[in-house]
């Protein structure tokens, strides 16, 4: 009797460590839709701090929640499921590129011209800032 | 004081006339295949730029824009393997030879040589890639693989995952640069 109750705990055991092992293996993206912005700026201001002091703007921005406002300056769609948003940074030609979430994407699509309010994950800064995970909405 | 990253130097600098090409949005893949199992991840936001006067070509690759199939593979990746918190971006510093301004006005394909440093996880190490080039109306169209093992830029892959992770990395980039008007 008592073994025998000892195996169905050890075997409940091991149930719940596959399910939150497969849960943990299956999760989902991280989605800046579902979060609070960390900080609410705008495209030009966003830019300028990365061009100004790189470093810092790591330490502040990286993998942290990013509301923008900016202007739309190009919508590009690189691959199939990867639909990009520029802003302008008032830095010409750079950019404050943002990938839109699949689940995320606007219809109608936003084009060149338009006042829009991006949220993304901030990635970092080559000649451009990178968002990634972005959800888009218009001003 | 404003201080461009080198990138927007070399793409904006008014000091050299020569032609440059470039683009801010390249396709990097990587692909890791072992018994255990197939990983791939993308990145299409290596900005690239390429000064036809001197042959100087640099790829600039933020590690967090990896996408990865699963959300836990990506954090790992970033977490653990690449510290992307530390060490943002893979960075790509070289020059092609075998190709010059004088293919830029015809069509066709031509294979060169890109040799340089590359920078990953705050370690330098040089690379001698073989690549081509495609003139394509005014577009160059840029194929390389990179073969890169995690060990020799200190990514320290745990034992218990070792059989997942392949010893060497194949990665792929896709450039479509374009002439940079001014």
């Amino acid at each position: 009797m008592k073994s025998k109750q000892i195996l169905l705990i050890a075997l409940g055991v091991i149930a719940i460590g596959v399910v939150i092992a497969y849960l943990q293996y299956n999760k989902p993206h991280r989605e800046a839709a579902d979060e609070q912005a960390a900080f609410s700026l705008s495209a030009n201001e966003l830019f300028n701090d990365f061009q100004t002091d790189e470093t810092s703007s790591n330490a502040k921005y990286l993998n942290k929640i990013i509301e923008i406002t900016g202007v739309v300056i190009e919508v590009t769609q690189p691959s199939p499921e990867n639909l990009t948003v520029m802003l302008e940074t008032g830095n010409e030609p750079f950019v404050i590129a943002c990938e839109i979430s699949p689940g995320q994407v606007p219809n109608p699509l936003p084009t060149p011209g338009d006042q829009v309010i991006v949220k993304g994950i901030c990635t970092g800064y080559t000649m451009d800032v990178v968002l990634v995970r972005c959800s888009i909405k218009n001003q | 004081m404003k201080k461009l990253s080198f990138l927007a130097f070399v793409l904006i600098s008014q000091l050299a006339f020569a032609q440059k090409y470039f683009t801010r949005e390249g396709h990097v893949s990587f692909f890791s295949k072992t018994d255990v199992e197939d990983i791939d991840a993308h990145n299409y936001k290596a900005s690239t730029v390429l000064d036809m006067g001197t042959g100087a070509v640099e790829v600039a690759i933020l590690l967090k824009a990896f996408e990865f199939k699963k959300a836990l593979m990506q954090e790992h990746f970033n977490e653990n393997y690449v510290e992307s918190d530390k060490y943002p971006k893979a960075v790509l510093k070289a020059k092609v030879s075998g190709f010059d301004a004088g293919q830029l006005g015809k069509n066709g394909s031509h294979p060169v040589t890109v040799i340089g440093d590359f920078n990953l996880h705050g370690v330098n190490k040089p690379v001698n890639i073989p690549a081509t080039i495609e003139v394509k109306d005014g577009k160059l169209m840029v194929n390389a693989i990179l073969m890169v093992k995690p060990a020799d830029y200190n990514i320290n892959i745990p034992k218990v995952v070792e059989n997942n992770i392949s010893k060497e990395i194949k990665v792929t980039v896709q450039l479509t640069l374009e002439e940079l008007k001014r």
